[in-house]
């Protein structure tokens, strides 16, 4: 469903990603692991639009995505939870919700959608006129997933939901993220610095140094890889 | 007591002038970040436009309003478009200088099209003959009522279209997280263009109103310099994010003046507003009703 | 030997104030030549040019070095001026040269003394605040002179008299005298602003407009620094107001309008923030730009006084928003980009 090709994205002299290349099977969990720097988030916001690549190509279901403008990616089905969960604290809960769906335009389903929601998330539910900034760092990766979903993406990428969460709730984020991948064949790719808890949930993997892919392949045997585990994902 | 009653309703009315004037640089600094100093030329312009058809061309007063709200419109969003746009993301001096210099050119453009030595009148909406109370006259006019009124209408508009609509949720989602927005497919930038357009096109009614004024006249550089500092100093006074702030604002710093200019001297009033505007920076800079308190001046 | 030239006080350092003087010594020759050759109508241009450069300056020193933006540098002429004029009134020596410095300097304490007020109130501002504040101050303060009560202390809306100094009896005449005056002033005022750009002081200013809380990690103070640079920019101000109601021969409310402060921050901006250089460049394009929209107006044939009356306003406002959209750093950016792009075409590119 997304092919990224040799894609190299600079922040001025530094290449964040130097020629790497990754394939994203429909209806899978595909984790992005490695270490702080290692370029996981700018290949997500390379994908997204956020960042130019200098060079490479990436195709989304046949479609060319480099040079669509951030504001359109969404309307092509790509949803974007970023790092620190991009809720906008100064509105509440529901509008944050709202805004998910706002790009449809159609009331009807923005309603159905926001009703969804509340039935997947039930805290939110109890919050939902309450100022986000009142909410719980789970309860805030709730939200952002949320309203990541209300847009009724086919591809999710998220981008460390469980930074800054307790390992019990972080559990539970990475156990609704593979429970909507399995019922709603959702794509997922999930950038995660705790690897193990990525690779509890995913389906395949691939491991990122320094802009570069050192490893790629089905989760269990990237987690299997003793000594790839110990140089790359710390455990 | 009769004095300080008309002193009263005058800072009121006036203080709703203020109260605009200060909104609209609220609007545009929350969705930009940027005072937009070129405000009080921008309305200096669009009076202008209004009064060269009302008084050269007899067109009605409302539609001359209209013109002038409209043109407003199209000068703020043009204005965001072409000039503010490259600097909105850059260092703060860049955008101050590049609207002193909108301003600078809007005051050069009408001294040129309508020459600068003379003070035109501008014909009012509603008398401005103060209502009377039993024998005595209040210094309220039904021209006052109307400004009130005018504005207060105007910001309950606001209020339901910022807080109620789809629209409005959009442009406070892009003022608050442009990147977030943008991210949720909000087209960021239109929105900047249409909160800049909005806020001109509300100055351009503070500027027809202002004009039919008793002390209202219309000329290039004058009146309308000191609207921008009142509105200015209104606004940081409610706080610089406050929408409400900047109506409270306005209404404080006009009853301030008013009472200022009577009691004090009435000549000074430019004076007042920078003193009340320092004793605010000094105190509280973060305005009265701004929200997070950790917002650096 | 080496210890000698290369230490913090040594030989190098002190060569900088050696460098600096050097070149006033040269400039004041050229000037004076210059003064001395031209008519008594390039002459009246020179002393404006002159005075503005000495605004300009300090202008320079507080927007360019120490990152603050003000709209309002009007205020600090205007209180220049009004000192001079207070001074002069109930203060007259025979020694006229003497008594001119005397004044000259105390027009620059009295802005100094001013500006130290406003360096403390906005200490704690930025941004658009710092802008908004200055600008209610160009505005507010001159209106100080009509307040009803101080009517006369102030002289009202005309203003106080000022007397010219005369020049030394028979030497040259009253425009060239003037020019001097003025030349001298703006000399002194530049060496003095680059000698305090390159001492530690500037670096201080330098430190702080470029990261605040890196400078305070450094031990300096920032609000001292900030509050410096606007006590030593309002004194270089106040000189030029002091020059200012000579050569108007009053000091009055009508001499300080807004437009003298946008003028100020155009020059400064014209020449390139932070750039002395550019200070003086932009002083002579503010003041010679009334005469040449003039022309400029003339040859098009246009004979709108309308039209000819607004072009310099006009030219200010496009100057400012074309200068800050196409070339944030001014002529001096430009002269340096084109500079630098020379150079790269000489060596041999590297892979960036």
């Amino acid at each position: 469903m997304l092919q990224v090709e040799d894609v190299v994205t600079t922040y001025g002299a530094v290449r964040a990603l130097d020629g790497v290349s990754l394939t994203v099977e429909s209806g899978t969990i595909t984790a992005v692991l490695g270490a702080n720097g290692a370029g996981k988030t700018t290949l997500l916001r390379t994908v997204n639009g956020l960042v130019r690549p200098r060079a490479g190509r990436i195709s989304y279901e046949g479609r060319e995505l480099v040079g669509i403008a951030v504001d359109d990616v969404v309307r092509l089905g790509i949803a974007h939870v970023p790092e620190g969960r991009g809720v906008i604290t100064e509105l509440t809960v529901e509008e944050n919700l709202r805004l998910g769906g706002l790009w449809r335009g159609q009331r009807k389903e923005l309603q159905e959608s926001l009703v969804d929601m509340y039935a997947m998330f039930p805290p939110l539910a109890a919050r939902r006129a309450q100022p986000s900034d009142t909410l719980s760092g789970g309860e805030r990766q709730m939200l952002a997933v949320a309203r990541a979903l209300m847009s009724r993406p086919r591809l999710l990428l998220l981008d460390e939901p469980s930074l800054g969460l307790a390992p019990r709730i972080a559990a539970q984020i990475m156990a609704t993220i593979r429970g909507l991948c399995d019922e709603q064949s959702l794509t997922v790719v999930l950038v995660e610095q705790n690897a193990r808890s990525a690779l509890s949930v995913a389906d395949a993997a691939i491991v990122l140094n320094l802009g570069r892919v050192v490893a790629s392949g089905p989760a269990n045997t990237v987690a299997a890889d003793e000594k790839l585990r110990h140089a790359y994902l710390g455990f | 007591m009769f004095r300080f009653l008309n002193l009263t309703l005058n800072g009121v009315s006036v203080g709703m002038i203020y109260a605009a004037v200060a909104l609209s640089l609220v609007m545009i600094w929350r969705g930009t970040r940027i005072v937009n100093f070129a405000q009080g030329g921008m309305l200096m312009f669009t009076t202008f436009i209004a009064w060269d058809l009302a008084q050269v061309h007899n067109v009605n007063y409302w539609a001359a309003l209209v013109v002038a709200v409209l043109s407003g419109l199209v000068l703020g969003a043009v204005a965001e478009r072409v000039l503010v746009r490259p600097v909105e993301n850059g260092p703060p001096l860049n955008a101050v200088i590049v609207t002193l210099g909108l301003l600078i050119f809007l005051q050069a453009l009408a001294g040129m099209i309508w020459g600068n030595s003379q003070a035109h009148s501008y014909p009012p909406g509603y008398s401005f003959i103060g209502y009377k109370v039993g024998n005595r006259r209040l210094a309220f006019s039904p021209n006052d009522l109307f400004i009130v009124v005018a504005v207060l209408v105007v910001v309950v508009a606001l209020y339901l279209l910022f807080r109620r609509t789809p629209l409005g949720l959009r442009m406070r989602a892009s003022a608050f997280n442009p990147e977030v927005a943008r991210l949720l497919g909000i087209r960021v930038g239109r929105l900047l263009t249409l909160g800049w357009a909005m806020a001109a096109g509300l100055g351009a009614l503070v500027g027809v109103l202002v004009a039919g004024t008793t002390s209202g006249y219309v000329q290039p550089v004058g009146p309308f310099d000191a609207l921008l500092v009142y509105g200015f100093t209104a606004a940081v006074i409610g706080g610089l994010d406050s929408p409400i702030g900047a109506v409270i604002g306005g209404l404080l710093l006009g009853l301030l003046l008013s009472y200022a200019d009577s009691y004090i001297s009435n000549n000074v009033r430019t004076l007042y507003a920078l003193l009340v505007l320092i004793a605010v920076l000094m105190i509280r800079p973060a305005g009265l009703f701004s929200r997070s308190s950790t917002r650096r001046v | 030997m080496a210890d000698e030239i290369f230490s913090r006080d040594g030989m190098l350092s002190r060569s900088t104030l050696l460098r600096h003087t050097l070149a006033a010594l040269v400039g004041l020759g050229l000037l004076y030549a210059l003064i001395n050759g031209m008519g008594d109508y390039r002459n009246s241009q020179l002393a404006p040019i002159a005075f503005t450069v000495c605004a300009a300056a300090g202008l320079t020193l507080l927007v360019g070095q120490s990152g603050q933006i003000s709209l309002g540098h009007g205020a600090f002429m205007a209180v220049g001026a009004y000192t001079f004029a207070l001074i002069q009134e109930h203060w007259r020596t025979s020694h006229g040269n003497l008594e001119l410095i005397g004044l000259l300097a105390a027009a620059a304490v009295g802005a100094a003394v001013f500006g130290a007020f406003v360096g403390v109130a906005a200490a704690r501002l930025r941004g658009p605040y710092l802008a908004g504040a200055t600008l209610a101050l160009a505005l507010g303060l001159p209106s100080l002179a009509t307040y009803e009560h101080l009517t006369k202390q102030l002289g009202g809306n005309a203003g106080l008299l000022v007397v010219s100094p005369n020049p030394p009896t028979g030497s040259i005449d009253i425009y060239r005298w003037q020019s001097v005056i003025c030349c001298v002033s703006a000399v002194v005022v530049l060496w003095f602003v680059a000698n305090v750009s390159r001492s530690r002081v500037g670096r201080s200013f330098r430190a702080v407009r470029d990261d605040e809380i890196a400078a305070s990690l450094c031990g300096l103070s920032v609000a001292r620094v900030q509050v410096l640079a606007f006590v030593i920019s309002a004194a270089c101000a106040g000189v030029a107001g002091g020059l200012l109601a000579i050569i108007d021969l009053t000091a009055g409310p009508q001499a300080f309008p807004l437009s003298l402060s946008f003028g100020l921050l155009a020059a400064v901006v014209f020449g390139g923030l932070g750039s002395l250089a550019g200070a003086v460049y932009g002083s002579i394009l503010v003041v010679l730009l009334p005469v040449w929209s003039q022309d400029l107006t003339d040859a098009l044939s246009v004979h709108s006084v309308k039209v000819s009356n607004n072009m310099p306003l006009m030219v200010y406002g496009v100057v400012l928003a074309v200068a800050m959209l196409a070339a944030p750093n001014g002529v001096q950016g430009v002269v340096r980009r084109l500079g630098s792009g020379i150079k790269r075409l000489a060596i041999p590119s590297e892979e960036t």
